[in-house]
């Protein structure tokens, strides 16, 4: 079994081996990623991930001819929805029949692992799930702050802080703002 | 027939030929296969309504097209309230009636059939409203049916009796992390550990341009009884409805249908016409409660709301739509006495203002800034609704009268940890779900309103939504009687007891043993004590849907226990099942298995999982389809933490075509942006089966939520139904007291008086006079609002009774030997019409001679007042222990 880059891997080589080009003889690439394999899961295309670690799902040879398959056809100039049509339902045999292979596969010059899946209990209607559920808190809003602060009589700054744009630095801003009074004010009382 | 799909149409002969739906569907081998490979081939569902209870036959077809032998594998739904009796097989050379056994054995027998090649089939039941079939070993070429009889109720609120079959197992949203073994079913989605079957409930998604050829037939009878109903509403457009002698007749001639919605049909019953009644059969019975001609007269009392509103992918289009005015119309309903909040969630939760965190006043400047927000709220990421319903749960609790409102599409897997913890820290709240969509998870939203006193409302389209939130409004405050239950001795209903709310029926169903006489008796208590009692006709009648709906309704009961973690012996799976195989219902723990001995397939199975159709409003697949336009708004912005893209080292900065995805060949569209990998990105919103990337219950990294190191809840030696002793799980949650006052809340206004810079001595910080806090809530008046019955009502206060108490009350309020005068004859007179003797009340008498005596204040106001209740409580209820020694004691 292989992940999710190795199977990448496997399939360019079977590609190139198939001699799949694309336009004037550009040889085909192909980056699947995690959420496009999920897509084609849901649609029925792609068989489940025959097993995960932790988060890493590992594929098997009948995962890699049902991506082949759906390259194949998309090649071909078909939409999805005839994709599904073509392909819901086939087995093995008959994916492997299409593209021209024989099975078994030819073995992957990818470094694979022999993975025995974990038999689950038989009696899964019995399970409970046993996510642990710490309760979750929300963010609490900081209290309003209204502040007046009169650096001068006859002049009065009124900061409200909730309403303020992130990021403002305020108490710079107020330095700023307090050198300017002294420096006015020296200079108004200046003659 | 005229162009509006929902007028009745009296048909002639002709008509009526060339409408009817033939009784079968055509013999073996007439139907010519149709393009698809997919097995299942048609639906029929036939039976008849009588009253408000249906017995229904579906009959699923299945074929094989390929040339080996198949296994198919259908997951389905069928209404949650339904008992599902009994189970046949039709292949082409035999009709096999179906056993109902323990699941494990069900399977083992099926299993053991299909490796020895024989034609074999198996129902079991996933979620109340999810099932699956599998029928295995079908011959190539050739067509299997099976059939399965229902007996279901229609439900009845707001003068409409509702008839719903859904047809479709939604996508769901599976939270949790994936398991690492083999999953258990055939679905798409992997199992994890929130939810451990979800490969089960999972079918593939076809896309919107499959040809779907799977034809639905229906054709049902309606018995009216009697009763005129109005012009029903249907849900789907082919659907006929004519009339009859007896009542009306539903049907659907069988053509290929996308099964993407709920078959839904509502009767307007015009309320007069409804009444209570209760139908027995063979010591099953059924109770229908209308609250007929009950008025609650006096002020309303505050009430506390906080609305959750699902904002995931899954709510897109008109969906969110209908949600922001569902909320809207919440809203505009509070009075500037109540108290409300808005949380809007998807994995995150999110308040409607940031700086508004707490239960805010319902003034109109708060309402309308509300609405104003609500405005901008849009689909966005995956469904996480437990931590929702956790935050609001936490907002609501110790207020005095608290509501939860949910609206959400429900489409989740995790509904046996979200009822667990409703079940085990959400007592005294009330949850009220709606739920918008035309394929709603009825189940779990239903069970959610159920175990919390709540109600349970389904809106699928935008134009019922005006009147089911008209219906809902009136709702969101406590019952019109609590604790309604049947005085009958010696019987068990499930559910023990109900709430009555204005304009929707209750049922209650149980089973009693022993003679019951020409009439029972309900009661049930208004919010001020007061008791109203029903008496009620006994109606008998025969068959056996009664028993079976009961078991349903049990089953159900006791499956929900066992999901809630209570430890008692009758919640365990064994429990359970002898239960159910002993009524022949079909549950969680037993599954139908049908095999035909005499049958031999030889040759390697292959396996086909049906594919269905996502439900009419779930856009996002729409979406996803190559004939809808491209989205051209970059979403990638507001992309939930799940699922994330893997950098994949071959990733470049142009357009490649695996992860542009289908697009293939075509040339790019105008709209797409350079580095255009992620502007022509098909999946703008998550697919449903996505595990959450960002678990908020595991990483505290991205999400909001400080990860708590508290105690497993589960752990919490308050959730053991042993440690308080004789509580009923199933009880209606302890009223909220309507007199207490609402717990003070925080108010926007902060003091004042701290500077909070030092910037010298050049600043002189004057504090400002505190803003003005909102005006505050006119004063609580003592009074309680007030339950009246009209005339026309079959409910009847105990009005004797009441005259003890207000005598009582009046005896509470004396202070002057006047006072005490006039309480107490009240009081004797009270007793006296109550049937007692007046030598029984010589206590009562001695203490009025002596008040009249007297002159002035009473010193001894308080002694005499707390003698005075308990001898009457005692005397009211245990008569012979009261005596005239005793008052003084």
């Amino acid at each position: 079994m292989v992940r999710l880059e190795e199977l990448a891997q496997w399939g360019q080589q079977l590609m190139d081996r198939l001699g799949w080009h694309e336009g004037d003889s550009k040889r085909v690439t192909w980056t699947p990623t995690p959420r496009l394999l999920r897509y084609y899961t849901t649609l029925g295309l792609l068989d489940r991930a025959a097993h995960f670690q932790g988060r890493t799902a590992f594929y098997t040879g009948k995962h890699l001819l049902q991506v082949l398959a759906i390259k194949h056809l998309q090649l071909a100039g078909s939409k999805l929805e005839d994709i599904q049509r073509l392909l819901l339902g086939k087995s093995e045999q008959s994916l492997a029949e299409m593209l021209g292979l024989s099975l078994p596969l030819p073995d992957p010059q990818v470094p694979s692992q022999e993975v025995a899946p974990l038999k689950r209990r038989s009696d899964f209607w019995e399970e409970l799930p046993e996510r642990a559920l710490p309760a979750p808190t929300l963010p609490v809003a900081p209290r309003r702050h209204l502040q007046s602060l009169e650096p001068l009589s006859g002049l009065q700054v009124l900061i409200d802080s909730d309403r303020l744009p992130d990021g403002f630095k305020l108490e710079e801003f107020l330095q700023k703002m307090s050198d300017l009074v002294r420096e006015m004010n020296e200079g108004g009382s200046k003659p | 027939m005229t162009a509006s799909p929902t007028q009745l149409h009296i048909l002639n002969q002709a008509d009526y030929d060339r409408y009817r739906v033939p009784s079968d569907l055509g013999s073996f081998g007439s139907l010519q296969t149709a393009s698809g490979i997919l097995p299942l081939q048609s639906m029929s569902l036939q039976g008849h309504i009588s009253g408000l209870l249906y017995q229904l036959k579906l009959v699923q077809r299945f074929y094989n097209p390929y040339n080996q032998p198949l296994e198919a594998t259908y997951i389905f739904p069928l209404p949650g309230r339904a008992a599902v009796s009994s189970f046949v097989m039709q292949t082409e050379q035999r009709r096999v009636i179906g056993r109902l056994e323990e699941r494990g054995e069900a399977r083992r027998q099926y299993q053991q059939a299909v490796a020895q090649g024989k034609q074999a089939a198996l129902a079991e039941e996933e979620r109340s409203e999810v099932f699956t079939m599998t029928v295995g070993n079908i011959p190539p070429h050739q067509f299997v049916e099976v059939e399965m009889e229902l007996h279901g109720p229609l439900t009845f609120a707001d003068g409409r009796a509702m008839f719903r079959f859904p047809l479709v197992v939604a996508p769901r949203y599976i939270p949790g992390t994936p398991y690492s073994g083999e999953g258990v079913g055939q679905g798409v989605a992997t199992d994890t550990n929130a939810v451990p079957d979800a490969s089960r409930i999972s079918p593939p998604v076809l896309l919107p341009g499959y040809p779907n050829p799977v034809q639905l037939g229906v054709n049902i009878q309606v018995d009216t009884g009697g009763l005129i109903f109005g012009l029903p509403e249907v849900s789907m457009p082919d659907l006929l409805c004519w009339n009859e002698p007896a009542g009306f007749r539903i049907s659907l001639q069988p053509t290929a249908d996308r099964l993407d919605r709920d078959l839904i049909v509502r009767f307007p019953l015009p309320s007069p016409q409804m009444q209570s009644s209760f139908q027995i059969s063979n010591g099953y019975y059924v109770l229908n409660l209308i609250p007929d001609d009950l008025h609650q007269m006096g002020p309303q009392t505050p009430r506390q709301v906080v609305t959750l509103l699902d904002r995931s992918g899954s709510m897109a289009g008109w969906k969110m739509v209908c949600a922001r005015r569902a909320v809207g119309r919440l809203i505009d309903s509070l009075t500037d006495r109540d108290a409300f909040q808005v949380l809007n969630f998807d994995d995150r939760i999110e308040y409607l203002d940031p700086r508004k965190t707490h239960l805010r006043w319902a003034s109109d400047r708060e309402r309308y800034l509300a609405l104003e927000a609500l405005g901008k709220v849009n689909d966005r990421g995956g469904t996480e609704i437990l931590p929702a319903i956790q935050a609001g749960v936490n907002m609501l609790r110790g207020q005095a009268d608290p509501y939860l409102i949910l609206i959400t599409d429900g489409q989740v897997g995790n509904e046996s940890e979200v009822l667990r913890w409703i079940q085990q820290n959400a007592q005294g709240i009330r949850i009220f779900t709606v739920g918008i969509d035309t394929a709603v998870n009825v189940s779990l939203l239903e069970r959610i309103a159920q175990v919390s006193g709540g109600h349970f409302t389904l809106v699928t389209s935008e134009d019922q939504l005006d009147e089911e939130m008209l219906g809902l409004r009136r709702r969101i405050n406590p019952p019109l009687l609590s604790r309604v239950s049947i005085q009958l001795p010696g019987a068990e209903s499930s559910p023990a007891s109900v709430d009555l709310f204005q304009g929707l029926a209750a049922r209650q169903m149980g089973f009693v043993r022993g003679h019951v006489g020409h009439e029972v008796e309900v009661v049930g208590y208004a919010r001020d004590g007061r008791a109203f009692r029903n008496r009620l006709p006994v109606t008998h009648c025969g068959g056996q849907t009664i028993e079976k709906m009961w078991a349903r309704e049990r089953v159900l009961e006791l499956e929900h226990g066992f999901l809630a973690g209570w430890k008692q012996p009758a919640y365990q799976p064994a429990a359970i099942a002898q239960f159910a195989l002993q009524h022949g219902v079909l549950c969680r723990f037993t599954a139908f298995v049908a095999v035909d001995e005499q049958s031999f397939v030889p040759g390697p199975m292959h396996q086909v999982t049906q594919a269905v159709s996502a439900p009419d409003g779930q856009a996002m697949h729409k979406r996803m389809s190559v004939s809808a336009p491209m989205q051209s708004k970059a979403k990638t912005g507001s992309l939930a933490p799940s699922p994330r893209m893997a950098e994949h080292p071959g990733m470049r900065n142009k357009p490649t075509l695996g992860g542009g995805g289908f697009f293939s060949q075509s040339p790019p569209p105008a709209c797409s942006v350079p580095g255009g990998f992620q502007a022509s990105d098909p999946f703008a919103s998550p697919d449903p089966f996505a595990s959450a990337g960002a678990d908020p219950f595991v990483s505290a990294g991205a999400d909001p939520f400080a990860a708590a190191p508290g105690a497993d809840p589960f752990a919490a030696p308050g959730a053991d139904p042993f440690a308080s002793a004789g509580a009923d799980p199933f009880s209606a949650p302890p009223a909220p007291d309507p007199f207490a006052e609402p717990v003070a809340f925080e108010f926007e206004a902060a003091p004042m008086a701290e500077p909070a810079l030092d910037c010298g001595s050049v600043w002189q910080s004057v504090p400002l006079p505190a803003p003005a806090p909102p005006a505050a809530a006119p004063p609580l008046r003592r009074a309680a609002p007030k339950l009246e019955s009209g005339p026309a009502s079959g409910w009847k206060a105990d009005a004797v009774q009441d005259e003890v108490q207000a005598a009582l009350q009046l005896a509470r309020g004396a202070s002057s030997s006047r006072d005490w005068n006039l309480a107490l004859q009240a009081l004797i007179e009270a007793l006296v019409r109550r049937g007692f003797q007046l030598n029984q009340l010589e206590p009562l008498q001695d203490l009025l001679r002596r008040v009249q005596s007297m002159h002035g204040p009473v010193t001894a106001a308080s002694a005499w007042l707390q003698q005075v209740e308990k001898w009457v409580n005692s005397l009211l209820h245990n008569p012979a222990s009261a005596r005239a020694d005793n008052f003084w004691m």
